[in-house]
């Protein structure tokens, strides 16, 4: 066992808990079992005024046991459109889960940063070309619709499947 | 694709990020917890304590909970004794720790890369730049040097001041040369990969063009046009790895204008000299221009029949399958007609469209052997054999043979394929219901 990355998780295990109040998107940071802190699970909400309004989007959260070193690695479970987001697989394109990753980053923060990363979407480095196709042409209003489309096909009724 | 960087993202997550780390700036967080320690050991140990397991055990197993409960004890342990040294009077020492984080508690000072503090980890202690992180000597330079595996020399700065992280190394001249030689080496493994690439090709080319010399002259004649081979002038040099690529390039007419430039530049003016029969450094110099010939002859000609059978088509799908007479717009008709032709010969020779890639690319450099073989084909008859006593030129004639009949039988193909079509039509089913499948 290596101390270092569990000493970590669970003093930032420790904190999510403490300040569950004050990350309102963030509905659910634990890790899945709680023997096992290096696999994670969290559930992001769609903030209000965005086509994601209303979804719970599944996160997979795995910690390297090099980890702060290196990046978690982070993917969606729940099936979402976003420009920087693999439909398919739920990869994230996010720099600070890679090259410009540093160890001052929490998973809470991490978290907090996918969460902004919804709303504040990037469509020069797409991992969902259509979405990002859409952006990039101003259509807006198709490119709620369509996120609104698939926040309720996948990220709503969640729990009856 | 490049990772995005939303800058709000950045922001966001580096302030709360300092949050996190900053042990003497008072946020929010770090007051509620100082706070809360403060007031619970001032007051008694015992509902802390109860407090911290009970939540602990509603979310956790036995295990989680004991090391978590090592942690607070710990820590509230320094404190009370702390607080006893220090002060007299507890009520107004928690009022004084709750309302500036800077006094006499202070949180215990947290490494940003582990989260170690000093009750519950070991290691030197640094402070390697302007802002507020600290850190462990071996966390960082576990850092460090996770960010100089690919650049040995690359600068680490801190992730809030973006100060550079400096490191006293001893400055070993022997370890500097070697890590500059290093990393020029790992630089310049793509541009060694790409010379090595083009050297392989070129070395296949030179092979091939030596192949094809061989074959179609044969090996007495081919050896005397390349010259002794020790050493080899700088012609043949350039000139064997060109004749892959001018045999591929032969198939199409991207060349065309300066074709017949090359074998005067490969072979050189001292062996040309006119003679009869031509010796087999004319022949070559003179092969573009009988290929160009041929092109546009053969262009024109295939332009005037593809005209007459696409004309002979329309004519014929226009009377069979609208019934009306096709005189009425022959004109219109044969000028379309023509324009289509035109067009498909303009394909044949101008690019590699129509044909695919990979059967031009094999056609063209099966070429010399195919020549050989037909020009040993020829050689079987007497007739021939007496006019022309040489296997060179029997090649050459093979060669050009094998492309007028190759062409010969596309063209049957093409006129084939456009007469059945002219004649075909699709049968009733009462034609055909009481045949057997």
């Amino acid at each position: 066992m290596s101390t270092a990355v569990h000493r970590r998780m669970l003093k930032e295990y420790l904190a999510i808990q403490k300040n569950s109040a004050t990350r309102p998107h963030l509905e659910l940071l634990e890790p899945i079992q709680e023997d096992d802190l290096l696999h994670w699970q969290a559930i992001l909400l769609g903030t209000a005024d965005s086509g994601y309004e209303g979804g719970r989007f599944r996160l997979d959260i795995v910690i390297p046991t090099s980890y702060p070193i290196q990046p978690p690695t982070i993917r969606f479970l729940t099936t979402i459109c976003h420009p920087n987001v693999h439909f398919k697989t739920g990869e994230i394109c996010l720099d600070i889960l890679k090259s410009e990753w540093t160890p001052s980053w929490t998973l809470e923060s991490v978290c907090v940063a996918i969460s902004s990363l919804l709303t504040n979407p990037e469509p020069s480095s797409p991992l969902n070309c259509d979405a990002a196709n859409l952006l990039r042409c101003g259509d807006m209003a198709g490119y709620n619709s369509l996120v609104k489309m698939y926040t309720a096909l996948y990220a709503m009724d969640e729990d009856q499947e | 694709m490049e990772p995005t960087s939303p800058s709000s993202v950045q922001a966001t997550a580096a302030i709360s990020s300092i949050h996190r780390s900053t042990p003497s700036s008072g946020t929010s967080e770090r007051e509620k917890s100082s706070g809360a320690w403060s007031s619970s050991s001032s007051s008694s140990g015992g509902p802390s304590h109860l407090r911290t397991s009970s939540t602990n055990a509603s979310t956790s197993s036995s295990d989680f909970v004991k090391e978590l409960e090592t942690i607070s004890a710990r820590s509230r342990l320094a404190w009370q004794q702390h607080a006893t040294s220090t002060s007299q009077s507890p009520p107004s020492n928690t009022i004084a720790a709750s309302s500036s984080p800077s006094g006499p508690y202070q949180e215990p000072s947290r490494c940003y890369i582990c989260f170690g503090t000093e009750e519950d980890s070991v290691g030197r202690w640094v402070k390697p730049c302007q802002c507020t992180l600290i850190s462990h000597e071996d966390c960082l330079l576990d850092w460090i040097d996770k960010n100089r595996q690919q650049f040995a020399r690359k600068q680490v700065r801190c992730s809030v001041c973006n100060t550079v992280y400096r490191l006293a190394e001893p400055n070993s001249t022997l370890l500097n040369i070697y890590s500059t030689l290093d990393s020029l080496v790992q630089a310049g493994i793509p541009y060694l990969t790409f010379l090595g690439l083009t050297c392989s090709v070129l070395i296949t080319s030179t092979t091939y063009g030596a192949y094809a010399v061989l074959t179609v002259c044969g090996t007495e004649e081919g050896e005397k046009l390349l010259g002794s081979p020790n050493p080899w002038g700088w012609r043949v040099w350039t000139g064997l790895p060109m004749i892959p690529m001018i045999l591929i390039f032969s198939r199409t007419r991207i060349l065309d204008s300066f074709m017949p430039l090359i074998p005067l530049l490969i072979v050189g003016n001292e062996q040309l000299q006119v003679t009869f029969p031509p010796s087999p450094a004319l022949t070559l110099s003179v092969m573009p221009w009988v290929r160009m010939a041929y092109n546009s002859v053969w262009a024109e000609m295939v332009v005037r029949l593809e005209t007459r059978w696409r004309q002979q088509q329309i004519a014929a799908s226009g009377v069979s399958r609208l019934g009306i007479s096709a005189s009425i717009d022959q004109d219109s008709t044969a000028t379309a007609a023509a324009a289509a032709a035109a067009n498909g010969a303009d394909d044949e020779l101008s690019l590699f469209d129509r044909r695919d890639l990979g059967r031009t690319i094999v056609g063209a450099l099966l070429m010399p052997a195919i020549s050989s073989i037909c020009g040993s084909f020829l050689g079987n008859f007497a007739f021939i054999r007496t006019r022309i006593p040489d296997n060179f030129h029997r090649n050459i004639l093979g060669g050009c043979l094998f492309v007028l009949v190759k062409d010969l039988a596309g063209l049957f193909g093409t006129y084939q394929e456009l007469k059945r079509k002219r004649v075909r039509r699709i049968r009733e089913y009462a034609e055909f219901k009481d045949e057997r499948q």
